[in-house]
């Protein structure tokens, strides 16, 4: 069904939908998955840039974000600043986006409807922003309030940030994604500009439209709108930077600040999303953190009574990423004898093999996590154009199941030793103010 | 000016009909409910879909933290959530490890309406996961050492939710405006008011709260109708037809409307933001004003970068990065509730423009296009977030509990239409009290309260809480 200018690429089914993925001569690719159950549609552009394509020497961290954020502001002859969310809204969609490492999103939820005004406008500003002093100055102002909120004023995001920063020496994953304080106050619409004309252009996008529409209609809007848009000059800055497994061994460092009893975060070595260790190392998490009954809530929270939460996370990122945890002390208890018991969990994983029951429920856990996230439209739009970016195939997305199901006891006993095993990682504490050390 | 690349693309557009690029072929979306009676006079609520093969559950009761007695606030969630920890004879590391075998989760929210125990399953183990729910609402065990635990460990969450400014300026806020009414107390209860919960209490919130009538059971996903009907008959057989323990009398009772601006000031150290609440009570979700407030919320507060106070604070200004109002959904008088953040040096201007801008809803109201733009989103918006089962199954069970007509989820849409800018006005009149409002600020007093008094508020007028208070 491929339509002028437009041919297909991949295609793989997702229960009863099947995902298609279009290609345009530019480079722009396009994943379709329509759903006549669905009652909205969610349209999902993913760039592939984010914080890793900033220059951190030259004071530009957070360049990826703010340029996100103006990413709402006009274009040359087409819309004014704040017509886009204008557009959208009062027919009834939003918009919203978000940057990460290694790539940029933005979200269009919308009525079938506003389809076609939503492929014009999300062509146009792909290419055609245009970017007033006064754009700039109200977005810098208004990233500096959300990185006082989501950072300076919230110790998670700043642990987050201390943990990633201390382990990585080289990479850009070392500085956090919305930026340094000094560099987003300094920032100027020159080097944003710059930026923007650097990395947006259709080959590093992706496209995802999911929900209630007829594609055979909708594909040959879109690669009307898309396929004028000029490929630009190629560019291997991505390609440049070296991944590192980090961190390299065991880093320490400890903050005071208003927290109730000590709350930590250990950041450990973790593979990127399409590394072929990334299934045995995401059942490694689950069977170490993911469900109430699994190894580090029951040591902690059950049997010792040492911590009121543990919650872990494996990073989605290209290069090699951090496992990290997160653990809240119960009052009086030293983050030391908490850390400790998450060594010997990891030890006995590394020495024994889990059971075959462990592991299928820790399979179940994921596999009821992974129909959850693709149940709406939004959640398959989302990831399937994370995947796509980060992996270069969305199809790794939906054969993550049967991946699971290939991960033997021994295959996690490796990953747990070869990425755990080492005892490199980054820890931050925060101690209460005042508490002894 | 450079030329529009998509110029000729728009013009095909406009020969199009609205709304031909989004028609679906196939079949037409309208996911249907299906309601029955279940064990013991129960309500079973169950939606269809095929599409995945995973299944949301909700085991609700009618009765929530609303019915907490005073000085005992938090017991409805110390009672659910000790009940699931041990039930049936099994142990909360046996119960989890059942769950995380089947790959499930069930999980205990309340609200001042309503205990839920929610979870998710893949289909083929629905069968499993429900037997587990039984045991936890039919069979709890409350054991002493349990309930011990279960106890500290609320008040461990308790003290770690004050890490974060926006849960602890919730929290406060409702106490602010709600005062000593339940709905002033978080549903988890207080640090106080937890040690004063007997085991008893426990057994007795179980005993009268669970009782078919007061209970609904409902399904969405890859089951039918039928299959998850025999399922709760063979589970939940035993559910006590008893009648329904009806609404607690203090959750009915007004509670105390501020006059003037209540100004709490919950000082937590080394703020660099001031996060600032303001509101006032509103309506039942049940009355005929609520839908015209749901809609002028919106239009003032709600998620769209168009409402007032987004465009007027964070656009215009840059005062902030996010400022919201919601309404909520309850049985008795839900709030009005506006939320801003600034920088403590800009928390002043901020919260002064805020107040100016809800004085300027009260007294000017809206006119004819911003209301139509407000219906048009928040009926896009309703669309979006009711995409999966998920989001349906829980809208629907909340309409229930707060005592909302059958198929008012579904009718939402229709009925924000229909509201019009006279009905509109007469409910800011009558609703809208801006000079009338708690106000909470989390931020450092220190930093703070100078210049709240700098900007000629009376230091009385500022009661100044301790962030650890309650």
């Amino acid at each position: 069904m491929d339509a002028p200018g437009v041919h297909e690429v991949a295609s793989a089914p997702l229960g009863p939908l099947l995902v298609r993925k279009w290609r345009l001569a530019n480079g722009l690719d396009i994943i379709t998955v329509p759903d006549a159950r669905a009652r909205s549609i969610s349209y999902v552009t993913t760039f592939r840039v984010g914080s890793r394509d900033e220059n951190a020497a030259g004071g530009q961290t957070g360049l990826a974000h703010l340029c996100e954020h103006l990413m709402f502001a006009g274009t040359r002859g087409g819309y004014r600043t704040g017509e886009f969310d204008q557009r959208l809204e009062a027919a009834g969609g939003s918009a919203n986006a978000m940057t990460s490492y290694d790539f940029t999103s933005y979200v269009d939820d919308i009525p079938p409807a506003l389809l076609a005004d939503t492929i014009r406008l999300e062509a146009d500003r792909m290419v055609n922003l245009d970017l007033g002093q006064g754009d700039v100055t109200t977005e810098r102002d208004i990233v500096v309030e959300e990185r006082l909120q989501s950072a300076q004023d919230d110790i998670d995001g700043e642990l987050e940030e201390l943990v990633w920063g201390q382990a990585f020496r080289a990479h850009p994953y070392r500085w956090p994604v919305i930026g340094r304080m000094a560099d987003i106050k300094t920032v100027t619409k020159e080097s944003v500009c710059h930026f923007y004309q650097a990395h947006y252009r259709p080959a590093r996008a992706v496209v995802v439209v999911a929900g209630r529409f007829d594609e055979a209609t909708a594909l040959p809007l879109l690669a009307s709108a898309y396929g004028r848009l000029l490929a630009g000059e190629s560019d291997g800055g991505a390609a440049t930077i070296a991944p590192e497994r980090a961190p390299e061994r065991e880093i320490r460092a400890a903050i005071e600040r208003p927290v109730p009893a000590e709350r930590f975060m250990i950041g450990y070595p973790a593979p990127g999303l399409a590394d072929p260790d990334r299934p045995a190392y995401e059942l490694l998490d689950e069977l170490l953190a993911g469900g109430p009954s699994a190894r580090l809530p029951r040591s902690l929270m059950v049997d010792r009574e040492l911590a009121s939460s543990v919650e872990a996370e494996v990073s989605q990122t290209r290069d090699p990423g951090l496992w990290t945890v997160v653990v809240q002390a119960m009052k009086g208890v030293h983050a030391t004898a908490a850390e400790q018991v998450i060594q010997q969990e990891i030890g006995r994983l590394i020495a024994q093999p889990v059971s075959a029951a462990e592991l299928d429920g820790a399979r179940n856990r994921l596999a009821t996590a992974f129909w959850r996230e693709l149940s709406s439209s939004q959640g398959r739009a989302d990831a399937l154009g994370r995947y796509d970016v980060i992996t270069g195939d969305f199809r790794v997305l939906l054969e993550r199941g049967q991946a699971y199901g290939r991960v033997t006891p021994d295959d996690v006993s490796r990953v747990a030793r070869l990425y755990l095993g080492p005892g490199a990682r980054s820890v931050v504490v925060a101690r209460p103010k005042g508490a002894p050390p | 000016m450079k030329g529009l690349h998509l110029a000729a693309l728009a013009m095909s557009l406009l020969a199009l009909p609205p709304g031909a690029i989004g028609m679906a072929r196939a079949e037409e979306a309208a996911p249907a409910v299906e309601r029955r009676t279940g064990p013991g006079g129960s309500l079973l609520l169950v939606e269809t879909n095929r599409a995945l093969p995973i299944v949301h559950v909700v085991v609700a009761l009618r009765s929530g933290s609303g019915w907490d007695p005073h000085k005992k606030e938090g017991l409805a969630h110390l009672a659910a959530a000790t009940a699931r920890r041990g039930a049936a004879g099994l142990s909360r590391a046996q119960l989890d490890a059942r769950l995380d075998a089947l790959g499930a989760d069930l999980d205990v929210t309340v609200d001042p309406d309503s205990t839920r125990f929610e979870g998710h399953v893949l289909s083929q183990h629905l069968d499993e996961l429900l037997a587990i729910a039984a045991d936890v609402l039919l069979r709890p065990d409350f054991t002493a050492n349990e309930v011990t635990r279960t106890r500290r460990d609320v008040l461990a969450q308790i003290d770690e939710g004050d890490n974060d400014d926006v849960a602890l300026g919730t929290r406060y806020f409702d106490r602010n405006l709600y005062g000593d009414h339940p709905c002033g107390f978080p549903p988890e209860g207080a640090r106080a008011s937890l040690e004063r919960v007997r085991r008893e209490d426990l057994r007795a919130f179980f005993t009268q709260h669970v009782v078919g009538p007061n209970v609904i059971l409902a399904a969405g996903g890859d089951v039918s109708a039928d299959d998850f009907a025999a399922a709760a008959a063979r589970h939940f057989g035993a559910l006590p037809a008893r009648p329904s323990p009806g609404p607690n009398p203090l959750a009915m009772r007004e509670p105390q409307a501020p006059h003037g601006w209540r100004i709490q000031l919950v000082d937590k150290p080394d703020r660099e933001q001031a996060q600032i609440f303001f509101g006032q009570l509103a309506v039942p979700a049940t009355d005929p004003d609520y839908v015209p407030l749901l809609v002028l919320s919106t239009s003032f507060g709600g998620r769209g970068m168009k409402a007032t106070m987004m465009d007027e604070i964070r656009t215009k200004r840059s005062l902030a990065y996010g400022a919201y109002m919601t309404l909520s959904e309850r049985l008795g008088r839900g709030a009005l509730s506006g939320w801003v953040q600034a920088a403590t040096a800009k928390a002043v201007p901020t919260l002064k423009l805020a107040l100016k801008l809800y004085v300027g809803l009260m007294e000017k109201g809206i006119d004819a296009d911003r209301l139509a733009f407000a219906k048009n989103f928040l009926t896009g918006a309703i669309a979006t977030e009711m995409d999966d089962p998920e989001h349906r199954l829980d809208a629907r069970v909340t309409a229930e509990i707060v005592g909302l007509p059958p198929g008012f989820v579904d009718d939402l849409p229709a009925r924000i239409q229909a509201v019009t800018s006279a009905q509109l006005g007469a409910v800011i009149s009558k609703r809208i009290h801006a000079r009338d409002l708690a106000i909470t600020i989390v931020a450092t007093a220190a930093t703070l309260r100078p210049r709240l008094i700098e900007a000629k508020i009376q230091p009385s007028a500022i009661d100044v809480v301790p962030y650890q208070t309650f």
